[in-house]
């Protein structure tokens, strides 16, 4: 009797003992499961606010660069652009009465001469700081006028074409800042760097993207190794910084010998 | 001797089961030495320790040698070794650590002075598995809270503690009524019975130990 009743005793508290076992086992593999997942969640969520933070750092550093280039541009033009052209006129009367000598004037007209450069470049560069075209007109036109400023002033020839989209038509004053900019960095580059004869510069639209297609028969470069060259990938790096702000992805294929084409896509 | 191991053998072939199965994690663990953790290596320790005292056994009854101190020194060393290995487990400096070196100290104690030439240190026993079932906890508090673990199925420890976990409560209630389970003066069946549901329980603890030496092999191939 005594021994039948442990034997229920034994038997009926190891079950239960085992059960407990068995469920605390399950329940810590599927509860540890639980809290990794929440743990990979917060730290998912942290790393996108980390990016959406760094995004807008970005983008406040670029609007203050186009802020102090504005500022920039006025005083240039209020300024410098004032002073030289009442030095011109100055020196304008002081030719009047040099006129006599001979070789007094021509050293005056020379003088001139480089005062009316240094106004004209003045101009250009307070154009190229604030791209009012830009503004005012969009960016189709803005870039027919900066190539054209550009090919006159090298023997570079540039081919343009937007299909699917109108001289006049307008998109957000970011992405036309973005793409006009980009185009001045690609251009320079192609220019200095690669000394390209033909640039060929293509804009469309599709899938709702802006897709900007920049080929040169330049010199060609090794991406990857200027890329990740921390003194000559600044130029490439700035253009991703520009277009991450505007959820924007760049494409470079280049390679020695063979020219470059950089794609660039950015959602509108 | 001999004839008696035989017959030993014959009419007990779960004991042999046990004993031989032993053998696997210790086997699994050879061939993947290179690559065991610390806490394998003293899994390993603790396994060849049981076969060699579990050897002494089945010679002792072969000899017909009443062997109860053998199986009382053998659960004590393998407590001591229990304790060194949760001690490795769970994070340095911790207080659960220092609770596992006390409630390891306290087992020793308490086995000394229920220490028994001629019968199973039952109450002892009993002690022990209540303070590995604490480790388990302890442990298993540790895989919750810290989240360190990416794969639980793979961890080496979780393994260790689910057979400690199984073995500890399948046998809890055997040592607890030791008296009237595997006790000298036990009726034949009823210590047959017990014995064999022991037996049961211990080839489960070694095949849980054995995933462990198994989920060491997948998380370094993982890595």
């Amino acid at each position: 009797m005594i021994n039948d009743s442990n034997n229920v005793l034994i038997i009926s508290g190891t079950t239960i003992l085992l059960f407990m076992a068995v469920g605390l086992i399950i329940f810590v593999i599927i509860y540890q499961q639980q809290q990794l997942k929440q743990k990979y969640e917060q730290q998912k969520a942290i790393q996108e606010l980390k990016s959406e933070m760094q995004r807008q750092m970005l983008e406040s550093a670029l609007e203050v660069q186009e802020v102090e280039r504005v500022r920039i541009a006025k005083d240039l033009h209020d300024e410098v652009g004032a002073m030289l052209s009442v030095t011109k006129m100055s020196f304008n009367q002081l030719l009047r009465k040099l006129d006599s000598a001979e070789d007094l004037a021509k050293m005056g007209k020379q003088t001139r001469e480089l005062l009316e450069q240094s106004i004209g470049q003045v101009r250009r560069i307070s154009k190229e700081l604030v791209p009012s075209t830009l503004e005012e007109f969009g960016l189709i036109l803005s870039i027919d006028e900066f190539i054209q400023k550009v090919h006159l002033a090298s023997t570079t020839s540039f081919t343009f074409s937007h299909e699917g989209i109108a001289e006049k038509q307008r998109f957000d004053k970011k992405i036309e800042l973005t793409i006009y900019r980009l185009i001045q960095e690609l251009v320079n580059n192609a220019l200095k760097h690669a000394e390209a004869q033909e640039i060929t510069l293509k804009l469309t639209t599709k899938n709702n993207k802006i897709i900007f297609i920049f080929t040169d028969d330049g010199k060609g470069f090794d991406f990857t190794a200027i890329r990740n060259d921390p003194k000559s990938g600044l130029g490439l790096r700035n253009m991703e910084s520009r277009l991450s702000v505007i959820n924007g992805a760049i494409n470079v294929q280049s390679s020695i010998g063979k020219g470059t084409t950089t794609t660039i896509e950015i959602p509108i | 001797m001999w004839e008696r191991f035989i017959a030993m053998l014959s009419k007990n072939p779960l004991l042999l089961l046990a004993s031989i199965i032993t053998w696997l994690p210790i086997i699994l663990a050879i061939y993947r030495r290179k690559n065991l953790t610390s806490e394998l290596k003293i899994l390993l320790f603790y396994l060849i320790i049981y076969t060699l005292f579990d050897i002494s056994e089945w010679i002792t009854a072969s000899a017909k040698i009443h062997n109860a101190y053998l199986h009382n020194i053998n659960e004590w060393v393998g407590m001591l070794i229990c304790g060194w290995l949760y001690h490795k487990i769970l994070t340095p400096s911790s207080i659960k650590q220092r609770a596992v070196i006390v409630l390891t100290l306290i087992t020793v104690i308490i086995s000394v002075f229920e220490f028994s030439w001629e019968e199973i240190a039952g109450y002892s026993f009993t002690i022990n598995k209540v303070v590995i079932i604490t480790f388990v906890f302890l442990h298993f508090h540790s895989i919750i809270t810290e989240v360190k673990v990416s794969n639980i199925i793979q961890h080496p420890p979780f393994w260790i503690s689910a057979a400690f976990l199984i073995f500890a409560c399948g046998t809890l209630f055997i040592y607890l009524f030791w008296n009237h389970t595997i006790s000298t003066t036990t009726q034949k069946e009823v210590f047959k019975l017990y014995g064999k549901i022991s037996q049961m329980f211990f080839l489960t603890f070694i095949v849980l130990l054995s995933f462990a030496f198994i989920a060491n092999k997948l998380a370094k191939r993982n890595d």
